[in-house]
């Protein structure tokens, strides 16, 4: 694939790749920015090699993940030196909540994903806001098939609870 | 509430939140060209890092051919010298077996006063001399 074709590539799923960058960085936007242009960083370098034995989007959905692990495990090593002011996951659903309401609904999904282990929110995001099929988000995950079906009907099923105790907390509340 | 329907609930959230992404979506242009300095930075760090390498392999080696040039001159006259002294000795046998003869340290204990007598036949005659 040529340069250009890379590029015209990127620019397609510009958008989807952001999505799924921050959900891999706990929602938090700077961060998945970071992600996003560290993945393309090493697509346009050569570093990360499209081979072809996927779709353009699995193999980059893959990049983008293994770059938003590795900024994840950093952020922890250098979280353990430095004293911990605030979680960042919390920030960044703090930062949403200032977010007009008619985005109410998606942001209790987004803390109700925050909830949930990281595999099952990674499947649940690939699955019903990508619309890909079980066995691709398996593949973007480096996990079998059969492991993303669990994870799927796990966290189908967790985050469903989740959210019904919100909507059961909601009025006490008042959020 | 069927699966069914209840998945399809789940799917609305998913689109209002991948609505609300795209919303604060960073302009792909910005992404990109930040990502090529980056990969420009990151090709330039790494040539001079492989210059590094490169410098440093070459002092290693450089270093290790100094070290074994020095030993080469302190072990090999010294393995040379054991070397001749055998030569020397093997030689100085092959002339004389005598030398390479083992005696024992009681031979002396051997020689008695007057031996020499037993040991040799007196002559007739010699005595007149």
């Amino acid at each position: 694939m040529s340069p250009k074709e890379l590029e015209a590539w990127l620019e397609r799923l510009h958008e989807e790749s952001f999505g799924w960058a921050l959900n891999c960085s706990g929602g938090e936007a700077a961060r998945a920015e970071d992600v996003l242009q560290t993945a393309y960083m090493r697509v346009i370098s050569g570093r990360a090699v499209y081979g072809q034995r996927s779709s353009f989007r699995t193999w980059l959905f893959g990049v983008i993940r293994r770059v938003a692990l590795e900024e994840n495990r950093r952020m922890r090593t250098e979280r353990k030196r430095t004293v911990v002011l605030e979680d960042a996951s919390m920030q960044a659903i703090a930062d949403d909540r200032a977010r007009p309401d008619e985005f109410e609904s998606a942001l209790a999904l987004r803390t109700a994903l925050a909830q949930l282990p990281d595999r099952q929110s990674e499947v649940l995001h690939l699955v019903f806001y990508q619309d890909m099929s079980i066995s691709d988000a398996a593949e973007v995950m480096e996990i079998s098939v059969g492991s993303a079906r669990t994870h799927y009907e796990r966290g189908k099923a967790r985050l469903r609870v989740v959210l019904e105790e919100r909507r059961n907390e909601r009025p006490a509340s008042g959020f | 509430m069927s699966d069914q329907h209840r998945d399809s609930e789940l799917r609305g959230r998913f689109d209002e939140l991948r609505r609300l992404d795209a919303s604060r979506a960073p302009s792909f242009a910005d992404v990109m060209e930040r990502a090529q300095a980056g990969a420009t930075r990151d090709a330039g760090s790494t040539a001079r890092y492989a210059s590094r390498v490169t410098l440093r392999r070459f002092g290693w080696t450089a270093g290790l051919a100094v070290a074994a040039a020095i030993a080469a001159v302190i072990v090999i006259p010294r393995a040379s010298s054991n070397e001749d002294a055998f030569e020397q000795a093997v030689q100085s046998f092959q002339s004389d077996p005598a030398l390479g003869a083992w005696r024992s340290p009681t031979d002396g204990l051997l020689n008695l006063p007057g031996s020499r007598l037993l040991s040799t036949v007196p002559s007739l005659g010699a005595g007149q001399q």
